[in-house]
């Protein structure tokens, strides 16, 4: 791999005064973050004027005094709705609207009748989905892990490498879901993902996505006591070089402050293509194996 | 502080579980803060508690469901200041990291894990709530109903979570909710449990796979599986006649102790769970 093809600028150092917290910072809308940079701004000037590090400015009582009053500020306008900024809400006429009602209280006493009534209700919230996945999105801002970038950043850098290392749709698609199951659960968060996107995408990004963590156990594994070589049973498969690709390229180089990443509405297109797709492939679980 | 979006035949969604009781309200603090805030410019230790017991970390999840659709509520309002106060990794990339990195990593993740993934799993429950489909019962009263019947059937603790979570997914997505339910619980239950939940729609079609002109012989596939058993108790006993509005099931509040302690557990080992199932030969 070449790093000097003018496509990725990523190893540039940033500027002078670069926090390193800018990037993710600056792109994000959402209010608490917001709040959060207010506060590190006022702290970085104030500790600057004082000329004593930030540390120590943050511990000593002025520092208090100035946090005190940002998280008043916090409190003060913590409505809920508020503090929802930047969601989406849910359209209730999307799943309210349904003017009949099936009649059966046990599934094998429902008719086809039930089952049309059903089904279309299931169509309108597939319109929902595209809210889910955007939501699940804003849900990693500031959501950090114990990592310098939160998975925010981490997520739309991966899908920005991606892009421009002309990846397809589908590849920058997956780049930009790939780690969302961690708001739900860290521990399965490979297959959590994997089967929330497996009726929008091909069975190559689902099987991708689901062993995503195997692929990447070959960067640090070692740390965490997991094999290096957990790719290697792949090997045969159609979508390993696929997986190769955004373990090594893609995914593990998206933890850098200091990379130009492009703002997450970039993405939503995508997340609109697949996503609001009306036609999602349905009832896979008996084919789990196919890969 | 009640959301708007309740609906009318919303029955079973709990108004006062224990954590309600510490809601904060937005007023109140806010205030207390402002007073605090002036007072601490004198006395600067004053202020620093206030703000330790101001932080937003301390506030708890609402009752109903967050505003917003699927997975989306605690971590980004909840939690910020938790989360910037911990000690993060400065690498930029994976293969320059350094193992105190990922003893960092490791020590936050299971502080977030403790604090959240309970919360995160009743939210998605108290979504559920919001879709009905046309049918009588909406989704999380046909779990809470399915999880009552396993419960006084005396099955074990785990069947009853996943009973109380096999539809769970549909609050982020239906088509592929067998699959995100089944994986949101995989790591915290047995192999049983989990090939239930995963596979429990290719065994509720023996109910109705003829009434939408599909197979009914799908569970046929798993005749073999130790878990067969299991699964069809599971689905003919527990989940389909579990779309009945007149049955008495017990509330959320009965099964959040058991979410919490079925979920308390955080076992990084289990990471590895999806390496079993289907490319079983050992890497070279």
């Amino acid at each position: 791999m070449s790093e000097d093809n003018g496509k990725n600028r990523d190893m540039s150092p940033g500027a002078a005064d670069d926090t390193g917290s800018h990037d993710y910072f600056v792109d994000s809308t959402h209010k608490k973050n917001l709040q959060a940079m207010l506060l590190e701004k006022e702290c970085l000037e104030k500790s600057r004027r004082f000329g004593i590090s930030r540390r120590r400015f943050m511990t000593s009582s002025f520092g208090a005094v100035a946090a005190t009053s940002i998280f008043g500020q916090m409190a003060a306008f913590s409505s809920k709705a508020e503090a929802m900024d930047g969601f989406v809400s849910p359209s209730e006429d999307l799943y309210m609207s349904v003017a009949e009602t099936t009649r059966f209280t046990r599934l094998d006493q429902s008719t086809a009748e039930d089952w049309a009534i059903i089904e279309s209700a299931v169509r309108a919230q597939g319109e929902g989905v595209v809210d889910t996945i955007k939501n699940m999105i804003n849900a990693c801002r500031g959501y950090h892990l114990g990592f310098g970038p939160d998975q925010f950043t981490h997520v739309t850098q991966t899908a920005t490498r991606a892009k421009r290392d002309n990846a397809s749709d589908e590849m920058i698609l997956v780049c930009l879901v790939h780690d969302l199951g961690k708001v739900i659960s860290n521990l399965a968060h490979a297959d959590i993902i994997a089967g929330i996107v497996r009726p929008y995408v091909s069975d190559g990004s689902f099987y991708l996505l689901r062993h995503h963590m195997e692929y990447q156990w070959k960067h640090y594994g070692t740390y965490v006591l997991r094999p290096t070589n957990g790719r290697a049973r792949y090997v045969g498969q159609p979508w390993h070089a696929n997986a190769v690709r955004f373990s090594d390229e893609y995914d593990q180089k998206a933890f850098d402050p200091y990379y130009r990443t492009a703002p997450v509405e970039e993405f939503i297109p995508l997340v609109e293509q697949f996503f609001g797709t009306a036609t999602p492939r349905k009832n896979l679980t008996h084919q789990l194996c196919i890969g | 502080m009640e959301p708007e979006f309740t609906k009318n035949n919303d029955r079973v969604t709990p108004r006062n579980d224990e954590e309600s009781a510490r809601t904060s309200s937005d007023s109140l603090p806010g205030k207390a803060a402002a007073a605090i805030a002036v007072g601490a410019v004198a006395l600067g230790a004053a202020g620093e508690a206030a703000a330790f017991w101001l932080e937003p970390s301390r506030v708890i999840m609402p009752v109903a469901p967050a505003p917003c659709t699927g997975a989306c509520a605690p971590q980004a309002t909840e939690f910020q200041t938790i989360i910037d106060k911990e000690a993060r990794t400065a690498f930029r990339r994976m293969d320059w990291s350094t193992p105190f990195d990922w003893l960092v990593i490791a020590n936050s993740t299971s502080k977030l894990h403790d604090i959240n993934t309970h919360k995160e799993i009743i939210n998605l429950l108290r979504q559920c709530a919001r879709y009905s489909f046309g049918m009588p019962v909406n989704v999380l009263q046909h779990c809470l109903q399915t999880a009552t019947r396993a419960a006084r059937a005396n099955a074990r603790d785990e069947l009853v979570l996943g009973a109380l979570l096999h539809d769970v997914g549909i609050a982020i997505s239906y088509p592929g909710h067998a699959q995100i339910s089944a994986s949101i619980i995989r790591t915290f239950v047995s192999e049983d449990v989990y090939k239930t939940v995963l596979h429990h729609h290719e065994f509720e079609l023996a109910h109705y796979g003829h009434r939408i002109g599909q197979s009914t012989t799908m569970r046929n596939l798993y005749l073999g599986e130790p878990w067969y058993a299991t699964a069809a108790k599971f689905v003919d006993e527990w989940v389909q006649v579990s779309y009945d509005p007149g049955y008495d099931s017990y509330p959320l509040d009965y099964f959040i102790p058991l979410i919490k302690r079925e979920f308390a557990e955080f076992t990084p080992e289990k990471m590895e769970v999806t390496m079993s199932d289907c490319f079983r030969e050992q890497p070279v």
